[in-house]
């Protein structure tokens, strides 16, 4: 391993590296995550009324009638949306199953950034509900790109904590640290 | 001895090291199962704290439709206008101000049906039950045969500032006093008021009209179809408003 002081900096420095933009990483989706649930949590009826303002069941259905499936869906979704906010941002500030919640963080991301683009594509001007409030409102439409360019940098964040799981400071790395003692000592 | 002190100091020592391991252990299984216990008390109890959005054991209003909106004089043949509105908001409140009285005199004549549809949920973006209990009030006025002019009414008494809301003082005495329900009609209105008869039917309609995929209010349809608010806002302000309205309104019909 150690045969060429010069070929092993470069590997020890990206292993000091690492878990520090893990951390970077986590706090910002986590911390944005747990904040977007918090501002939303304590009015679910107008959470639900902002993911309704979406009508994503008129890519499908291409009518304004929302079908009685998809209805319940957009109960559960806002109902559900700020509670799973907080937990995944929660997860991922304090870094417990870090991988998972980075994973579950990223696809909420990937649903966002469809969701937008699908308003933006069709013309409908809402805005995005994103911390709270939500409904139709006019000129949003200028704020689409910068509110998928925020939710593609959030991704990048998620995607490299899946990539990365192991960072500072986490609930992770010390469990990972004491099960590792445990199984040295067999 | 030395050997057999060593062994035992390490096993304790990895003993110890096991027990910091399992109570951290403990300790991010414990904050994950809160979570999921939060979650899913969340999912148990939330349903049942909001309020049913059924028609329950309520006064369903006179004029009610199947449909949970409301008819005054239903003319067949004649084009179907949807308005959808709520009582707080300001570019209902405007729509009203200017053009209530048109769309109102074009069902009496039977030239349209007018068809009322009431929203609550800017309760939700204002954080108040105004809506609400506006909806309950005319809703309640529908029993005493008096719908039109009560929901005019409300939005003439619209306050300037959107969020002010009515007070049930405006809602149970001022208004219906401009409306002329008197005597045993103002009895049956308040009762019917204070007792918020009518709350489930409302609820029902304004679930009814989410449900049709209307998001934001005003909206009003002509046979399904979009009439731009900004179209209305073409007519002018004269003694043609109706005639022209109709024109507009029998444009809309045939897309």
């Amino acid at each position: 391993m150690s045969e060429t002081g010069t070929a092993v900096q470069p590997r020890l420095e990206a292993a000091q590296v690492c878990p520090w933009i893990t951390l970077a990483a986590r706090l910002i989706l986590g911390g944005v995550l747990a904040v977007a649930g918090a501002m939303k949590v304590g009015n679910i009826p107008l959470s639900i009324q902002a993911v309704q303002a979406y009508k994503l069941h008129a890519i499908f259905t291409g009518s304004d009638a929302v079908p009685d499936a998809f209805w319940a869906f957009t109960k559960f979704a806002g109902t559900v949306l700020p509670f799973a906010e907080i937990a995944i941002g929660l997860l991922l500030v304090a870094g417990i199953f870090t991988r998972w919640a980075a994973l579950a963080g990223s696809l909420l991301m990937v649903a966002f950034i469809f969701a937008i683009a699908s308003v933006w594509a069709r013309g409908i001007s809402i805005d995005c509900g994103c911390f709270g409030n939500g409904g139709e409102k006019e000129g949003a439409v200028g704020e689409y790109p910068w509110e998928i360019l925020r939710d593609v940098g959030l991704l990048v964040c998620g995607a490299w904590a899946v990539w990365r799981p192991k960072g500072k400071f986490s609930v992770d790395s010390r469990l990972r640290a004491a099960v590792t003692v445990i199984d040295e000592d067999g | 001895m030395a050997n057999a002190r060593q062994r035992m100091y390490e096993r304790r020592q990895a003993e110890l090291k096991r027990k910091k391991a399992v109570r951290l252990g403990l300790i991010a299984g414990g904050i994950a199962v809160a979570l999921a216990a939060v979650l899913v008390v969340v999912l148990v109890v939330v349903p049942t704290l909001t309020p049913p959005e059924t028609d329950g054991d309520g006064v369903t209003p006179p004029h009610a439709t199947a449909e949970y909106a409301i008819v005054i004089k239903d003319t067949a043949d004649v084009p179907v206008v949807d308005l959808f509105f709520d009582y707080q908001c300001p570019g209902c409140g405007q729509l009203e101000r200017s053009y209530g009285e048109a769309f109102a005199s074009l069902s009496q004549t039977g030239a349209i049906k007018l068809v009322y549809h009431p929203f609550k949920f800017l309760d939700n973006n204002l954080q108040n039950d105004s809506s609400t209990r506006a909806s309950v009030a005319a809703a309640c006025a529908d029993t005493v045969g008096a719908y039109e002019a009560f929901h005019n009414a409300i939005f003439q008494a619209q306050p300037a500032k959107e969020g002010d809301g009515y007070t049930d003082e405006t809602l149970r005495v001022t208004i219906p006093g401009q409306v002329g329900i008197t005597g045993d009609n103002l009895t049956a209105f308040q009762t019917c008021y204070d007792e918020q008869q009518t709350l489930a039917w409302v609820n029902a309609a304004s679930e009814a009209g989410s449900k049709a995929g209307v998001t934001s209010t005003p909206t009003v349809k002509v046979n399904g179809n979009d009439l731009p608010t900004s179209e209305v806002y073409q007519i002018a302000m004269d003694d043609n408003r109706p005639a022209n309205l109709l024109a507009l309104i029998k444009s809309k019909t045939g897309v």
